[in-house]
């Protein structure tokens, strides 16, 4: 049973060294005060739970923060009991300071629904393949690329139409619209 | 041409500035973490069907007391509704097609008491525009409004603990999610409809807002609800 046990705690110590930077990262990014919290309970659950653990452990993992994370968010909505409003909601997350030094970027993030931000984030920022996209958001492989895909298409052209120029009309040298007389 | 929109995200990844914690933190949490249980999480105790019996008599009993209530009785026993034909792979809707289609979906859906449905917000391109839309656009539209609209009423009535309101509310979303159309791999992006991820995650909000947890149902509203 300590035999049992020892090892355990060497897979779990290994699994912690191998993706605590990993876990820290992706909860930092979306939501700096908490991510100590998320990585907490996240390898909390992971070693109460490690029998369930997938060789493919990252994903998993991030699945289980994702999960952590929401939960904080709801009960932190909840604590703030705001007044629900259909329009006006408060719908603006933050995505850091480099994302936000980019207005145009964070126009665009902000612009798309939730889901397609989520799987564009893990894909940029967790470096996750559409095998492991699929196992963070407990989906199927197909349904991963087909909301990857559909999620690049929708912020691309986001993107550009937040960064399309503001169009001028051409004036000549007296300030005089070209037809104008 | 331009980059791929991957890199960059990649290019403004918060994480670079993220401050790194030291081997001994590390380390501590690891060793506390290790040192706590191995049982786990208790798990859910399953649903009692005494509190479903209780409950149900509150909102029966409810209904049949409380006055004005014919209105909300008649909405919880509204049919399901079906959702709308699957449209063909190459379905591309005018603006004037999109704006009929929603005006046909708002005359199916209720909105809760004091709720007025939204401007026709797709399709004012108008005929001349060219712009052109995938099947269910109108459709997809009212319905989001309705879910957005009878979200909010739920959540209203839960802090008001007014269970007439809460059961009328649970049935239109119940109805509401039968007529969501389904998008399935495979089908072209013409062929509107949710895709099995959202819909999966509108049952999760509609199961947790069941036992009293708004979080999701708060989500949707907030999805659905944006003005765009």
């Amino acid at each position: 049973m300590d035999d049992d046990r020892e090892t355990r705690e060497e897979r779990f110590t290994r699994l912690y060294d191998a993706h605590y930077s990993d876990v820290r990262a992706y909860a930092w990014r979306r939501e700096p005060d908490t991510a100590d919290d998320v990585v907490a309970e996240t390898f909390t659950i992971a070693w109460q739970r490690f029998d369930s653990v997938p060789a493919e452990s990252l994903p998993w993992l991030i699945g289980v923060a994702r999960n952590v994370l929401l939960n904080l968010q709801r009960g932190e909505r909840r604590r703030r009991e705001r007044e629900m409003r259909c329009a006006e909601a408060d719908v603006a997350p933050s995505f850091g300071g480099a994302v936000e030094a980019r207005s145009s970027l964070s126009v665009a993030l902000r612009g798309l629904p939730e889901r397609d931000r989520e799987i564009l984030l893990l894909a940029a920022w967790e470096r996750l393949d559409r095998s492991a996209l699929a196992a963070a958001l407990r989906c199927s492989k197909a349904t991963a690329a087909v909301r990857l895909f559909r999620a690049r298409k929708r912020l691309a052209a986001a993107l550009a139409a937040a960064e399309a120029p503001t169009r001028t009309i051409p004036t000549d040298s007296r300030g005089r619209l070209p037809d104008e007389c | 041409m331009s980059a791929d929109v991957l890199d960059v995200l990649r290019a403004a990844d918060p994480a670079a500035s993220m401050p790194q914690t030291t081997t001994e933190d590390r380390e501590q949490l690891r060793q506390a973490i290790v040192a706590s249980s191995l049982d786990g999480p208790e798990p859910a105790r399953p649903r009692r069907p005494r509190r479903r019996v209780l409950l149900a008599a509150i909102v029966a009993g409810a209904i049949l007391l409380l006055g004005g209530t014919a209105v909300y009785a008649a909405k919880v026993m509204l049919p399901p509704l079906d959702p709308p034909p699957t449209p063909a792979a190459d379905t591309l809707m005018t603006a004037r097609q999109v704006r009929a289609e929603y005006r046909l979906w708002t005359h199916k859906i209720e909105l809760p008491p004091g709720v007025k449905w939204r401007g026709e917000r797709l399709g004012k391109g108008g005929e001349g525009s060219g712009d052109m839309y995938g099947g269910n656009t109108g459709a997809m539209d009212a319905i989001e409004w309705a879910m957005c609209a009878w979200s909010g009423e739920w959540i209203a009535a839960a802090k008001a603990q007014d269970e007439v309101r809460i059961a009328s509310a649970a049935a239109a979303i119940d109805r509401l999610r039968s007529a969501m159309p389904a998008w399935h791999e495979g089908m072209s992006e013409n062929q509107g409809g949710w895709d099995s991820a959202s819909l999966e995650s509108f049952d999760a909000a509609i199961a947790d807002a069941k036992r009293g947890d708004f979080g999701g149902l708060q989500q949707i509203a907030r999805w659905f609800g944006r003005q765009e």
